[in-house]
Order: structure tokens, then C-alpha cells, then sequence
């Protein structure tokens, strides 16, 4: 019974976490992608869209108890950070590096 | 007597086998799993640990390019380091380019990790028409500039690395390295339909406006190649060419150009120019071709004798340029780009 109670715990929360992190994985990922190819226009899937998805579930996942929330953590710290990148890149590139009106 | 240590031995078997089997209950209570269920725990426990590590690692690798890359975009855009780059390079060529000029809005930076591309076009006004004359491509790392990639697109680009034999602006007390019947002849042969660009160089020192004066109607005044002191020697100390140092002589509308007359003059804005290449002499001196400026020895000549003009850049319609041969003001003429009619 106890097995079993633990076995439902474990497919909920914990995983949101989990996919938090793997999310912010598959977005740093794209980051790289596009910072490697010098692409001028970043793709806003991967730096905004999957993120905040990602933090949505990173959140869910902090709800877990009894439970270790390392990975909803991990997941929620790069989606913040992917999306702190994005918003000081564009905020530094268009205005404070060459600006042009 | 013998029986009475018997019993006690019994008694504490007993007690022994008792403590043993509540032991091995408690045991049983606190891990309800089978042994199976538990070596199942441990491997599903060894995965999750393994995946733990393999997607920290990921991610810390991952962090790597997008961190620094934010660390260099925060280099070079807090405090205006980009900035001030690329306006101390934009602003040498000016200053140092005979009848260069570049469209402000144009320049384009390219930024990697710790590094920085500057982008721009230079442009050449000869006749009515600018000509795109040279691609730049300067290359910092962090704010160190390497020497700049140029790209010539017109004919008759000025070398590279200047030397005493090749200047063609000079002052009335240094020797003319190139022959002058040759290149009035040169202009004389070009057809009455196209239009030049001259390099003269003055008799004696004079003022801008004087200058103007003495030029025929259809003759545009490009650039005032300005008497630092240094160009009599045409080295400096250490015997390195230097480079002639003036500024436009129109004003250029152009919203974004630092000449654009709507604050200062042209002068006013030349002083403003050495003063901030001054400050950041080796940037200039790695942008401009001549690897000398001298800028505080110079700077400081104008501003105790004021800007006198030894040379000036002068563009128009070939018959109207070879007009100059009877200035008598002008020592020599040198020619530069030649165009179809404009």
C-alpha cells in the first residue's frame, strides 16, 4: 500500500520538475545552436516560448513534498537565466552597442 | 550447586533468542520491501543519480557560450566601450583620409565571445557623385584593435603603408617626390567628359578661406590637409612616416556626419576630433595608415598657431582642374580618381 502510494507520488510532481530541466536543456541547446551559426535574429521559440513553458512546469513541480525539487530548481534557474539573456541582449544590442534610431 | 549456573545460561539463551526475533521484526516493519523490490530501488536510485549528472554536465556546458557571450555584450555596451570604439574609428578616418567619408548610420558591429567586428564603408566624392572607395573591417578583442582589413574599390587607392616618396599632399618646404609635368600631362590627356580628384599642395601656408577664394566656381573644395608642424619633416622623431591630419571642407548635411555644421564648424569640430584621438591614440594610429600621429605634438602646434592649410583635395570636370596649372599658388598636383561625367 505504501509502495504503491509512493509509485503515484512519483509520477506527478516530480516529473514536472523533471521536464523543467530537460525544457531548459532543449533551449539552452537551441541558444547554442543559433549563437554558433551567428544568426541575426535568434529564434524566439527557443529563447522565450520554450522557457517560460519551462518555468510554468518548473513552478508546478516546486509543489512536490517529501520530495527532492533539485531538478525543478535546475529547471526554473536556466529558464530565468535564458530568459534574463534574451531580455538584456536585446536591451544591450539596441541600445547601448552602436544604437541607431 | 552445579544446577544453578545451568538455569542461569537457559535464562539468558532466552532472553537473547527473544531480543533477536524483536530485533529482526522491527526490521521487517521499518523496510516493508522484498529483497528483489529493493535491488530494483537501488538500480531505478543509480539511473536517477546517472541522469542527475549527465544533465547538471549539460546544462553547466551548455551554460558556457551564452554566459560569455552576455559577459562580452556587458563589456562592450555598459559604459559605452562599442560606442566609443567605433566613433574613435569612424572619426580617424575623417581626420586622416583625404576626402573620405563614411555614412554613420551604416557602421555595423559584429560581436562574438570577448571580440568585436566594426563594419563600414568609406566614400569618396569626385565630381557631383560619392563612390563607395573602401570596405574596413576592424577586429578588437576586448577594446585591443587589430590593424583593419581594408578593401580597396576604386582605381587609384592611396598605399597602404605611406612613405615620404609616396605622399601627395605636402608642404611648401618638403620636396615633391612624384614628376609634375607627368601628372599634368596625365590630366590634359583625360577626356573633357569626365571628372577628377586632385591632390594640390600649396606654394605656402594659408588659411582655409583664402583657399576658397583663389578656387575656380566649378571646383568643389573636398578636404584642407592642415599644417601640424610635423609635415615639413614628413616623419617623426623616430623616422616613421606620418599622416596628414585634416578635415572636410564642406559641410555634410548627412544628420548623423560630425560635420554637419549644425553646432560647430568644421574647424571647431576637427579640434573636437583630435582632442578625443588624442586620448585614444592607439586606436587611430591602428586605423589610420600611417602607423604615427602624434596627435598631443600636433594638437597642440594648431592650437598656438591656428589651423593654416599646406594641401586640399578638390574634385570637378577635368577641363576646369586643368585650369589650376596657372594658380600660381599651387606647387603640385597630384592626380587621384577619375569618373565619367557626373
Amino acid at each position: 500500500m505504501e509502495l504503491k502510494i509512493k509509485k503515484n507520488r512519483r509520477s506527478f510532481q516530480p516529473l514536472a520538475g523533471f521536464f523543467s530541466f530537460l525544457i531548459a536543456l532543449v533551449a539552452l541547446a537551441g541558444l547554442n545552436a543559433s549563437l554558433l551559426f551567428e544568426r541575426d535574429v535568434f529564434p524566439d521559440f527557443f529563447i522565450i516560448k520554450l522557457p517560460i513553458i519551462g518555468l510554468a512546469i518548473g513552478f508546478i513541480g516546486l509543489w512536490t513534498k517529501r520530495r527532492s525539487k533539485m531538478y525543478a530548481y535546475w529547471g526554473i534557474s536556466l529558464n530565468v537565466f535564458i530568459l534574463i539573456f534574451t531580455f538584456l541582449m536585446i536591451g544591450i544590442s539596441w541600445t547601448l552597442i552602436n544604437p541607431k534610431p | 550447586m552445579r544446577d544453578e549456573p545451568t538455569n542461569k545460561n537457559q535464562n539468558d539463551q532466552e532472553l537473547y533468542n527473544d531480543f533477536l526475533e524483536e530485533t529482526k521484526q522491527s526490521f521487517t516493519r521499518a523496510t516493508p520491501f522484498s529483497e528483489e523490490e529493493q535491488v530494483k530501488i537501488v538500480k531505478a536510485s543509480k539511473l536517477a543519480a546517472r541522469m542527475t549528472n549527465i544533465m547538471i554536465s549539460l546544462a553547466i556546458l551548455l551554460l558556457i557560450l551564452p554566459v560569455t557571450m552576455l559577459l562580452t555584450y556587458i563589456y562592450y555596451g555598459v559604459g559605452g566601450k562599442a560606442n566609443l570604439l567605433i566613433d574613435v574609428a569612424a572619426k580617424t578616418i575623417y581626420v586622416t583620409e583625404p576626402n573620405m567619408s563614411l555614412e554613420e548610420m551604416e557602421i555595423e558591429d559584429d560581436i562574438g565571445i570577448f571580440t568585436m567586428h566594426v563594419l563600414f564603408d568609406t566614400y569618396k566624392k569626385i565630381g557631383h557623385e560619392d563612390y563607395r572607395a573602401s570596405e574596413y573591417d576592424i577586429y578588437f578583442v576586448l577594446d585591443e584593435p587589430n590593424i583593419p582589413e581594408k578593401n580597396y574599390l576604386l582605381d587609384r587607392p592611396l598605399p597602404d603603408i605611406p612613405s615620404v616618396e609616396s605622399e601627395t599632399l605636402l608642404h611648401p618646404k618638403a620636396s615633391i617626390p612624384y614628376d609634375q609635368k607627368e601628372e599634368w600631362d596625365m590630366l590634359k590627356g583625360l577626356p573633357d567628359g569626365t571628372v577628377a580628384e586632385v591632390y594640390l599642395s600649396l606654394s605656402q601656408l594659408m588659411e582655409p578661406e583664402h583657399l576658397e577664394e583663389i578656387m575656380p566656381d566649378e571646383i568643389e573644395l573636398r578636404w584642407l590637409a592642415v599644417d601640424t608642424g610635423l609635415e615639413e619633416k614628413q616623419v617623426n622623431e623616430e623616422g616613421i612616416p606620418i599622416s596628414s591630419l585634416g578635415y572636410p571642407a564642406q559641410v555634410d548635411y548627412t544628420t548623423w556626419s560630425p560635420f554637419n555644421g549644425r553646432d560647430k564648424t568644421n574647424e571647431e569640430v576637427f579640434m573636437d576630433i583630435l582632442s578625443l584621438l588624442e586620448r585614444h591614440e592607439d586606436l587611430a594610429e591602428k586605423v589610420a595608415r600611417a602607423k604615427a600621429l602624434e596627435l598631443k605634438e600636433r594638437r597642440s602646434y594648431i592650437v598656438q598657431n591656428g589651423i593654416n592649410i599646406y594641401g586640399a583635395v578638390v574634385t570637378g570636370p577635368v577641363p576646369e582642374l586643368r585650369k589650376l596649372e596657372q594658380v600660381k599658388e599651387i606647387r603640385a598636383m597630384k592626380v587621384g580618381e577619375v569618373k565619367l561625367w557626373n
